[in-house]
């Protein structure tokens, strides 16, 4: 009986304690004392709660007892949570929201860079921008030349950044260096990239001031990520009068691992027949490519990937002796290309990731020179010295082997610190008329840099390069700071500072070695508005050039320089209704006194104003995408520098400033189903208006002739079809179910 | 007494749990409710906030988590700002990344929604189209195999994938169409494994065909 009672009192006294109901009211704001509304208000574990009304007021009764948690949540601010004792009297809450720091809100570190990728939040050009550009014709580094910073330098392929030279832009492919990202070049025609933009699905261009994990580089990096897994299986083809190639993607079924590889061949003999040179080449330049890959998802958070390509490049070409004008000059050129990365990364802890890689590049050039006669029979006795020089053989070969390796360790919020070291090795043999040299580096550096938020609005990086060359018996310390801070709204500032060391190339190290790197500092001042479609980007830098290699009156790091200027940057995809187009606009002021070089001039390779405007439409009805991209730059001065015997130092003889530089080009992409396969069909044309292009002058030996550096035609026309076959057959599987 | 004590204690827990079952159907009718009359952003997130709460209680439940997925995707297709769609979609996608931890990863709702996810973010750059597509119709084809087998939602969602990709990215409007159709004729057939099971979706696609029809 006892008992009964003591349950039927428990009963009761569940009863009361179930018909106790307790109030709960507060007001929710965040950090500025804004309220917050529609903030999910919670007993923890319980269906009691509500959300807040838009004066960031709430309030509920629940019919819970005892100890609990009240849990306040709403996105982008971090969860708030206190334990609360319900016992029937009111309760009341004023609680501020932490911002929560993510990638989407927080003010970015941009180092000075311009993004391309479909992920990340401060995209300035996505990988498909890249295929799309009308000038660029899918070349990597052709669709920077669309960006601030960039100058416009026909007679090249490399990129000439903010008065830098060619050689100071430095390509990265997850993480590790591509000594030789372009195919070779003739004197003063441009070759191109070396990869597809498909390779990759990330992009970083930066115009300076970049993060302490990269060096080398002068003036600037270009960071290419390559592609995971492929989303399926797939083959694909491509078609034009200048190139045939194929290519074939498998992805294994269980979707952890996938292999490929592709081959190609590219002959310009056909197009050189309609599309007149001036120059007269005997070997139209022809390439042989192909590349394989795998890529292994070696655990959840882990994946092994390697890419490893081969090309071999022949051209031979012809042009008038500039000194003996009824002589020719005829060079030749013969390159293999070997390039392999095996990149790995795996998070090796709940904070922890690692990457790392290994690479090996080997690159190799047979160069050959002759003076010709009329007949194009050989010319070896009876010339003036200049002249004889002319007649000369160049075989070189170039290999590099690097392994480098990550840590990163992610502290609270968006903060963490990155810290690494990387190892290169390279050998270079040079043979010039037969006189070998050779040189081998160990070349070694760590790095450590640290992010630190302090809040969503200010953030900092701090990081620091040591570098050793045993080849320079140099050791250099490379500091590199930011300073980031948002001023509201998407629309933030950023300081950037950072000492950069590259080597002198090895056309000089192969005769001396008893150099110091040559160093650049930058100072950058960056204001960027990113809205969803909307960027605007301005920028203010000086960089300074220290020790640049002189090579009169001898071989020294007496050289010395600056650049300094401003850039605008706007792309727009909403305004114009389905119109998307940036323009950018580059002012440079720069001077050097570098190799022979009397006093501090503006190099040849600088204008003092570069603008561009891509413009581009797709037009759905008509599945035919309209691309447009026009490219000024004021003309770039010339000089010809010619020794005084009687002086004896090098004078400027002549002196003069280029026309202008102007370029339309246009190009179509238009999107069809031939068979079973998807395919684009690309036209597009370079300089279209005709206009008249002007890179510099070549002066002969007395000066007295001076011949403009003009490209080999004024116009580069390209009609090609690009065909993928997905295996997956996604549109059967669609039919089937129908 | 000791028998007699035994099945009042196990009367007791049973009764407990059905009551306990009772409170969660009577919530999530009422807040299913809620959800029917919610046309705004703020309206979607307070309903998306009740089912995440219902969620958070009852961890053996999947509706919870895919409802409130659902209302933050509606908040997603409405809201003007776009730059916090993509905030709203990370949201949704971990409530469906719950409910399929317990529904499994073969529910045919779960994996249409999770498509619609796509869809939502796909508004605020229509580059997106390029991965996120492909990615997006991977997942209907997915739910289609999925259970419960023909399940209108996924079918009208296939339709208006097909719809909407030009035929050059191998969509169309006649296929569209067909799939709508088939859809439709669906929702006269489903039947859901119990009444909290999702059923929404017959009023839209009508108008929907009737939209895509007018003027033929």
């Amino acid at each position: 009986m006892k008992r009964l009672t003591l349950i039927v009192a428990i009963l009761g006294a569940s009863i009361t304690l179930l018909a106790q109901t307790t109030t709960l009211t507060g007001t929710v704001l965040d950090q500025r004392k804004r309220p917050i509304s529609g903030a999910s208000v919670s007993i923890k574990d319980s269906y009691d709660g509500t959300s807040t009304d838009s004066l960031g007021q709430f309030r509920f009764t629940t019919t819970e007892t005892g100890n609990h948690t009240l849990s306040i949540t709403y996105t982008g601010y971090k969860a708030w949570e206190q334990p609360v004792n319900l016992a029937g009297a009111p309760l009341s809450f004023a609680v501020q929201l932490k911002e929560d720091q993510n990638e989407l809100t927080a003010v970015v570190i941009t180092a000075g860079s311009f993004e391309a990728s479909d992920i990340k939040r401060a995209t300035a050009l996505k990988p498909l921008d890249i295929v799309t550009t009308a000038s660029a014709n899918a070349d990597v580094a052709a669709a920077m030349r669309t960006l601030p910073g960039t100058q416009q330098v026909g007679e090249s392929a490399e990129l000439f950044v903010r008065g830098g030279e060619g050689f100071e832009t430095r390509q990265f492919i997850d993480g590790t260096t591509v000594p030789n990202p372009f195919f070779g070049q003739a004197p003063n025609i441009a070759s191109r990239g070396r990869f597809s933009p498909f390779l990759f699905k990330g992009t970083v261009f930066s115009t300076g001031g970049y993060s302490a994990l990269y060096g080398q580089a002068l003036s600037s990096a270009l960071i290419l990520e390559s592609i995971d897994l492929p989303e399926r299986s797939a083959a694909s083809a491509s078609l034009s009068p200048i190139f045939a190639s194929g290519q074939y993607q498998h992805l294994a079924k269980d979707k952890k691992s996938s292999w490929g590889g592709s081959a190609g061949y590219t002959f310009l003999g056909p197009y050189f027949k309609i599309i007149r040179q001036r120059p007269d080449y005997f070997q139209a330049p022809q390439i042989f490519s192909s590349d394989a890959n795998f890529r292994i998802k070696t655990s959840a958070t882990g994946m092994l990937k390697f890419f490893g390509s081969y090309a071999n490049q022949q051209l031979g070409l012809r042009n008038p002796d500039i000194d003996q004008t009824q002589l020719k000059n005829a060079f030749s050129l013969n390159n293999d290309n070997i390039y392999t990365n095996l990149a790995y990364r795996e998070r090796l802890a709940n904070r922890l990731k690692l990457q790392a890689g290994l690479s090996y590049a080997l690159n190799r050039d047979n160069i050959a020179q002759a003076v010709q006669d009329g007949n194009n029979q050989p010319v070896t006795s009876g010339l003036p010295w200049y002249v004889a020089a002319k007649n000369f053989g160049l075989n070189s070969r170039s290999t590099l082997v690097q392994a480098r390796s990550v840590l990163e360790y992610k502290l609270t919020g968006l903060s963490g610190i990155k810290a690494g070291g990387e190892y290169w090795y390279s050998k270079d043999r040079s043979s010039f008329n037969g006189r070998t040299a050779q040189i081998t580096d160990h070349y070694s550096s760590v790095f450590a840099e640290a992010d630190v938020y302090l809040s969503n609005r200010l953030a900092g990086r701090a990081g620091l390069r040591a570098e050793h060359s045993s080849l320079l018996n140099a050791t250099n310390l490379a500091p590199r700071a930011s300073l980031a801070y948002k001023l509201g709204g998407s629309a933030q500032l950023t300081a950037d500072y950072g000492i950069f060391y590259q080597k002198p190339q090895s056309q000089f190290l192969l005769l001396q070695q008893d150099l110091p790197q040559m160093r650049a500092d930058h100072y950058i001042l960056t204001y960027q508005k990113i809205a969803v479609n909307q960027v605007f980007r301005m920028q203010l830098f000086h960089k300074g050039y220290k020790q640049l290699l002189k090579t009169w009156p001898d071989t020294s790091a007496s050289g010395n320089g600056y650049a300094r200027g401003f850039e605008l940057f706007w792309r727009d995809k909403i305004s114009l209704k389905n119109f998307d187009y940036w323009i950018t606009y580059s002012y440079l002021d720069t001077k050097r006194d570098y190799l022979n070089f009397p006093y501090s001039m503006q190099p040849n390779f600088a204008a003092n104003h570069t603008a561009n405007l891509v413009v581009k439409r797709f037009f759905t009805k008509m599945k035919t995408q309209f691309n447009l991209n026009y490219q000024f730059a004021t003309g770039r001065p010339y000089y010809n520098l010619a020794f005084s015997s009687t002086e004896q130092k090098w004078t400027v003889q002549d002196a003069g400033k280029t026309i202008a530089f102007n370029n339309l080009s246009v190009s179509v992409n238009y999107l069809t189903n031939i068979g079973k396969a998807f395919g684009v069909i690309v036209f597009s044309m370079n300089n279209v208006l005709n206009s008249k292009q002007v890179f510099g002058y070549n002066y002969s030996f007395d000066g007295s002739n001076k011949v403009a550096v003009v490209p080999p035609a004024n116009r580069f026309v390209f009609l090609g079809i690009f065909l993928s076959w997905g295996t997956d057959r996604t549109q059967d599987a669609i039919n089937n179910n129908l | 007494m000791k028998k007699m004590l035994l099945l009042m204690m196990s009367a007791g827990l049973l009764l407990a749990a059905h009551a306990q079952n009772e409170k969660y159907v009577g919530y999530m009718k009422k807040t299913l409710a809620q959800l029917d009359s919610a046309t705004t952003p703020d309206a979607l997130q307070q309903v998306a906030n009740s089912f995440e709460r219902i969620a958070n209680a009852e961890k053996g439940e999947w509706q919870p988590g895919y409802y409130g997925a659902y209302a933050l995707v509606m908040k997603a297709f409405y809201m003007q700002e776009l730059k916090e769609v993509d905030a709203t979609c990370d949201k949704a996608d971990a409530m469906l990344a719950l409910a399929e931890s317990i529904a499994g990863m073969k529910n045919s709702e779960i994996l249409t929604l999770k498509s619609m996810v796509l869809t939502a973010r796909m508004r605020v750059d229509g580059s997106r189209g390029m991965t996120m597509g492909p990615k997006a119709t991977q997942l209907l084809q997915q739910a289609l195999q999925g259970q419960p087998a023909s399940n209108p939602r996924a079918m009208v969602q296939m339709a208006q994938m097909l719809f909407y990709t030009p035929p050059a990215f191998g969509g169309g409007k006649e296929a569209g169409i067909e799939w709508l159709k088939k859809g439709i004729a669906a929702y006269e057939t489903f039947k859901p494994a119990t009444e909290l099971d999702p059923t929404w979706g017959k009023p839209y696609a009508e108008g929907l065909l009737q939209q895509w029809t007018a003027g033929k």
